[in-house]
């Protein structure tokens, strides 16, 4: 008949532990791995989103002075084209930290970057808190 | 004495020892463990997340006879589920795909590690719970999602897999005497192999496979629309099918509807290329859903009917008994709980057992008496 001691061994202790902690990691891996994406907004009111993962691929924004080209990807986002004669957006370069603005007045247009807190840079992926200045 | 699910005489390939009479046994035990748990309830956003109680029969079996044996169980259990019980073309796939990679990839090794007591039985049975739970989530998030978010799932679903392989190896712990007789060849059975079955059209058959492979490599609205279109004509209670399949398309609006980046359409939430993302996933997963149902209708039986594999002849003698399958499900489940709430811990797979050794004893006796047809 069935033998009892066969069961329970000393290696299944150890796989429950692995399994145990690979399910808590993940837990934690999903939440860090939140993506950052850019909102655009035309006034008042939200545009469009993208998402900042992935290759660079040009977008173009259709505004009250003509279209606006951005190229979106890789972690960041710019502006590549402006019909805008100030350009100011043009020069700002690319953006890729959260909360990082990219603005074109004339176009009544702002590029924001957003992500999850844990995420953000500064932020201590112990406490979850992010850091709100540095001073020396 | 041996365990009763170690291979005889401790050897390792047993494989050739898996008798129809043994195999149709099994599969029906395990099909009724599979009815009982579709009766509990599951948690609703993850709803693959099941016990797995047919383990209680399979990893037995791959103990013993190894993991071929064991995959032709597992494989003929989901053929009985999507033939009889009414289950999507894209469950049976996607859950016979998993099994593949759980019991081919980890069988052995699980087996191995078994027999040299190394592994109890509740690391083999959380092992092989983890490996299918992880081989489901990468084929599911391949074939129907498509989408990086869906694997935030790894997390809960290593934790389930913890849970419902301990209680599948409770279960085996508590089952040892029907095992012990499971394994234990029985006299030969008369065979009521396909018996009354039409035959069906090989070439309607072979169409539906083609179509089956276009709608999975074209996602195309101008493809899976009309298709959809013609299948809802086609299948009968397809909508019934299709709305029953509601866990599956509620991700695909949690990941495409919802988090498809582009232009916003509605409010701030649904963007334009998201509905086109939604749409053509949920119109191709329709697809699938109604085209298995009548694949279901049209499978041409009689290729089976001259094998001499005992797996195939096993499935075969288990069909006359099919149509007492949900009855006999519910009767053992009722009684196996029953036992469960009395503290009555050994012998929970018993009747389950009981009330197919009686049946199968019935249908032989009865193919026995039955005159030779001229």
């Amino acid at each position: 008949m069935f033998r009892p001691r066969k069961f329970f061994r000393p290696l299944d202790g150890l796989l429950i532990l692995l399994i145990a902690a690979a399910s808590i990691w993940t837990f934690r891996a999903f939440q860090l791995t939140e993506g950052s994406q850019a909102v655009i907004y035309m006034g008042n009111r939200k545009f469009a989103r993208y998402d900042l993962a992935g290759p660079m691929r040009a977008v173009s924004i259709p505004t009250r002075i003509g279209d606006i080209g951005l190229e979106i990807g890789e972690g960041s986002a710019r502006v590549a084209s402006t019909p805008c004669p100030n350009g100011i957006c043009l020069r700002t370069g690319p953006i890729r930290f959260s909360h990082s603005e990219i603005v074109c007045l004339p176009a009544r247009m702002r590029i924001v970057l957003e992500s999850a807190p844990a995420f953000e840079p500064g932020a201590s992926r112990e406490s979850g808190k992010e850091t709100d200045a540095v001073t020396y | 004495m041996p365990s009763p699910i170690e291979a005889p005489g401790g050897d390792p390939k047993g494989g050739s020892k898996v008798t129809p009479e043994t195999f149709a046994l099994a599969l029906l035990v395990a099909s009724s463990l599979h009815i009982i748990e579709n009766l509990l309830p599951r948690i609703p956003i993850f709803p693959w997340m099941r016990i797995g109680l047919s383990y209680a029969v399979i990893l037995p079996f791959l103990l013993h006879f190894g993991p071929k044996a064991a995959f032709a169980l597992f494989l003929a259990r989901n053929g009985i589920a999507f033939l009889y019980g009414g289950q999507p073309l894209t469950t049976f796939l996607i859950g016979s795909a998993s099994g593949f990679l759980a019991l081919f990839g980890l069988g052995h090794p699980v087996a191995w590690a078994y027999r040299r007591g190394w592994l109890g039985l509740l690391g083999a049975g959380i092992l092989l719970a983890a490996g299918f739970n992880l081989a489901q989530l990468v084929l599911v998030n391949m074939a129907l999602i498509r989408h990086s978010g869906f694997y935030f799932q790894t997390g809960p679903i290593l934790a389930w897999s913890l849970l419902s392989g301990t209680a599948v190896a409770l279960l085996i712990r508590f089952s040892q005497a029907e095992l012990a007789a499971l394994f234990t060849p029985g006299a030969e059975r008369a065979e009521q192999e396909s018996a009354g079955r039409e035959k069906a059209d090989v070439r309607k058959f072979l169409a539906g496979c083609a179509l089956l492979a276009v709608l999975f490599t074209v996602d195309a609205f101008a493809v899976q629309l009309p298709v959809l279109a013609a299948l809802g004509i086609l299948t009968r209670g397809g909508a019934r099918m299709v709305f029953l399949a509601w866990p599956f398309f509620f991700y695909l609006a949690w990941l495409h509807l919802f988090r498809t980046p582009g232009q916003f359409l509605i409010g701030e939430w649904i963007t334009r290329e998201g509905v086109v993302q939604f749409s053509v996933h949920a119109a191709r997963l329709a697809n699938f859903i109604l085209l298995g149902r009548w694949l279901a209708g049209h499978f041409p039986w009689q290729w089976a009917g001259n094998s001499r594999c005992p797996y195939l002849r096993g499935f075969l003698l288990s069909l006359p008994l099919l149509p007492a399958l949900v009855e006999s499900s519910l009767k053992s489940g009722k009684e196996m709980f029953r036992r469960i709430r009395a503290g009555r811990r050994q012998g929970l797979l018993a009747p389950a057992f009981e009330t197919w050794r009686k049946r199968m004893d019935e249908a032989s006796a009865e193919a026995r008496d039955k005159p030779p047809e001229r």
